[in-house]
């Protein structure tokens, strides 16, 4: 008995939470014309049966569409190809972000757990609040730092900041204390310097946070908007992200389509690496093994 | 034979620090210090004139309403997002010893953090579509004679942009504590139960004790996601948004943009500082907390 209510408890969290997501998907197979006559303010033809206030249409959201209708995909991918060319600039903002961090925070990571200097732990502490200051503190020295270096028109503004994000290095260490320092002393007695020590032990334990913060950078760098909104200004050098908030006021019944787009790649990204997600995102909350 | 001395060891490692180090203080801290100097000259750079801009800055009403809202955003959301992660981690751990299948669990806790790849622009449309003047909303309480209005520029606008980021946001702290849970041991729950604890007793001193370290990292990207949560408020309320609404983040986007970097700058720094504190002072109560464990477990 107590099975089942637990059962149920949990299925209805997922359910709760799972419930926009489902609403988004089987909207975007509804065709222009019905989106139209849903959500729109005005009164139309098609919804005059509906219920109205003061000449106001109220919404008449469903999870099923009358018309099953491939009619938005079909206009996106195909009538409108700009949309794709949007989806390879937010991967050609995305991508390089992923791969520079993984590549500079692992060390680093490293570093900080086993380097002996008075200042350390300072300079982690300032790691840490600068993780947690939102984005408008660090757009304007982002600005300031592109104008002098020439770059405030170009990806790379954006990009460069992003590599060197404090985040992964906090992820990644959180797990290499789980690593207990004997590990190092056996492997130094055998000879072992730092760098080997780092490929051969350390990185492979710590690939599922490694992997977990590539996830959650991508996916954070997937979203960005503010900072292309600052950097970018031509229309067709935009992410995706941006044009996902724009979409409202151009294209009003595309905005579940795109979104599902959109999200197919983070998503892809999330189940492939579930499991490795779940465990780093785990090991970030653990202070000692 | 290696050179084992430590003044070598620490240059290989300073040899790892160095790509990371060098592009956080190019894009982060240099350029942080030097905004620094803006706020204690005269525009930008030009004479000296003290505090004078944080006097000004501070006593301002729009930042004064800008901090005391994103105050209470943080006092909301965080014991929020504590206990109800906390609800359903326990479900989780729970589900786990009752012998659900591990699939289901993964499942579950994969369902719960979805919702960060949903992008923010199609997050606004569902919620606006509940909560808009023609909203789901006001059509069900015009029946009850309400006029139908535009949900977020009400007074329950807080809460509702509490519940966006709850909804968006719960997965990640669920699966901290989740985690945290699992690694305390069972025989502190089984010693308590012996020693004839009630339910809310082992709470107290045996689950929030040693969670505590968890605690920490949840609280801290709890901040982190309730600074992000500025885009979703943003897109569905634009630059000037209800008075109960308007966070800090809106009247720094707002300097940004009339590039008024002076003002900017200030509040910068005093957000900074004020998160600085408080994280240390966390951080120093964490270590006592973590201290007290260890003695605990010697004896």
């Amino acid at each position: 008995m107590r099975k089942l209510l637990l059962r149920l408890c949990l299925i209805l969290c997922a359910g709760l939470v799972l419930l926009p997501m489902i609403f988004i998907l089987s909207n975007s197979l509804m065709s222009e014309a019905e989106i139209l006559s849903r959500y729109s303010a005005r009164i139309l033809p098609t919804n005059a049966f509906d219920l109205f206030y003061e000449g106001r249409h109220f919404v008449e959201p469903a999870f099923l569409p009358d018309v099953l209708s491939l009619d938005q995909y079909a206009r996106m991918m195909f009538r409108q190809p700009i949309f794709l060319h949007l989806y390879f600039n937010s991967m050609a903002l995305a991508l390089p972000i992923v791969l520079g961090s993984c590549l500079v925070a692992p060390p680093a990571a490293y570093a900080f757990e086993s380097m002996k200097w008075r200042y350390k732990e300072g300079l982690f502490f300032i790691y840490i609040v600068v993780m947690l200051m939102p984005l408008q503190v660090a757009l304007v020295p982002n600005f300031l730092v592109a104008n002098w270096l020439h770059i405030n028109r170009s990806y790379l503004a954006i990009i460069l900041p992003g590599i060197f994000s404090p985040f992964p290095v906090f992820l990644i260490r959180q797990q290499i204390r789980s690593i207990p320092k004997e590990c190092w002393e056996a492997a130094h007695l055998d000879g072992a310097a730092h760098r080997q020590y780092f490929g051969y032990i350390i990185l492979p334990l710590t690939a599922p946070s490694i992997a977990a913060s590539a996830i959650l950078m991508m996916a954070d760098a997937w979203n960005i908007v503010d900072q292309a909104v600052v950097f970018i200004k031509e229309s067709w050098r935009e992410p995706l992200s941006v044009y996902v908030s724009r979409v409202i006021s151009d294209n009003p019944s595309m905005i579940f389509t795109l979104s599902v787009f959109y999200v197919i790649l983070p998503l892809l990204v999330f189940l492939i690496g579930q499991q490795t997600l779940v465990q780093g995102v785990a090991i970030s909350g653990l202070k000692e093994g | 034979m290696k050179v084992t001395n430590k003044a070598y060891h620490n240059r290989i490692l300073w040899l790892f620090l160095l790509p990371s180090l060098s592009g956080f203080l190019m894009f982060y801290l240099i350029p942080f210090l030097l905004s620094f100097v803006s706020t204690v000259t005269d525009q930008s750079f030009g004479r000296w004139i003290g505090f004078a801009a944080y006097a000004e800055t501070l006593s301002g009403s729009s930042f004064r309403l800008a901090f005391q809202n994103t105050l209470v955003f943080l006092c909301l959301c965080i014991p929020l997002t504590l206990t109800i992660s906390l609800a359903v981690a326990r479900g989780l751990t729970k589900a786990q010893c009752l012998g659900f299948s591990s699939r289901f669990i993964d499942v579950t806790a994969l369902i719960f953090l979805m919702p960060l790849v949903v992008p923010s622009g199609s997050v606004v449309y569902v919620w606006e579509t509940i909560f808009s003047s023609n909203g789901l909303l006001s059509k069900h309480l015009l029946s009850f004679g309400v006029q139908p209005r535009s949900w977020f520029q009400t007074g329950i606008a807080l809460p509702l942009v509490t519940l966006m980021f709850l909804w968006k946001n719960i997965g990640y702290s669920i699966i901290l504590n989740w985690t945290g849970l699992n690694l305390i041991p069972r025989s502190y729950y089984e010693t308590a139960m012996l020693e004839g604890a009630s339910r809310w007793q082992m709470l107290r001193h045996v689950t929030l004790v040693y969670l505590a370290p968890t605690t920490f990292v949840v609280v801290l990207m709890t901040v982190v996601h309730s600074f992000k949560s500025f885009r979703e408020i943003f897109l569905l309320l634009g630059a000037y948004p209800p008075p109960t609404v308007y966070m800090l983040q809106h009247y720094m986007s707002n300097q940004f943009l009339a590039m008024d970097l002076q003002k900017l700058s200030v509040s910068s720094w005093v957000l900074t500082l004020l998160t600085g504190l408080g994280i240390w002072i966390y951080m120093r109560l964490q270590a006592r907390v973590s201290e007290n464990i260890k003695e605990r477990e010697k004896a």
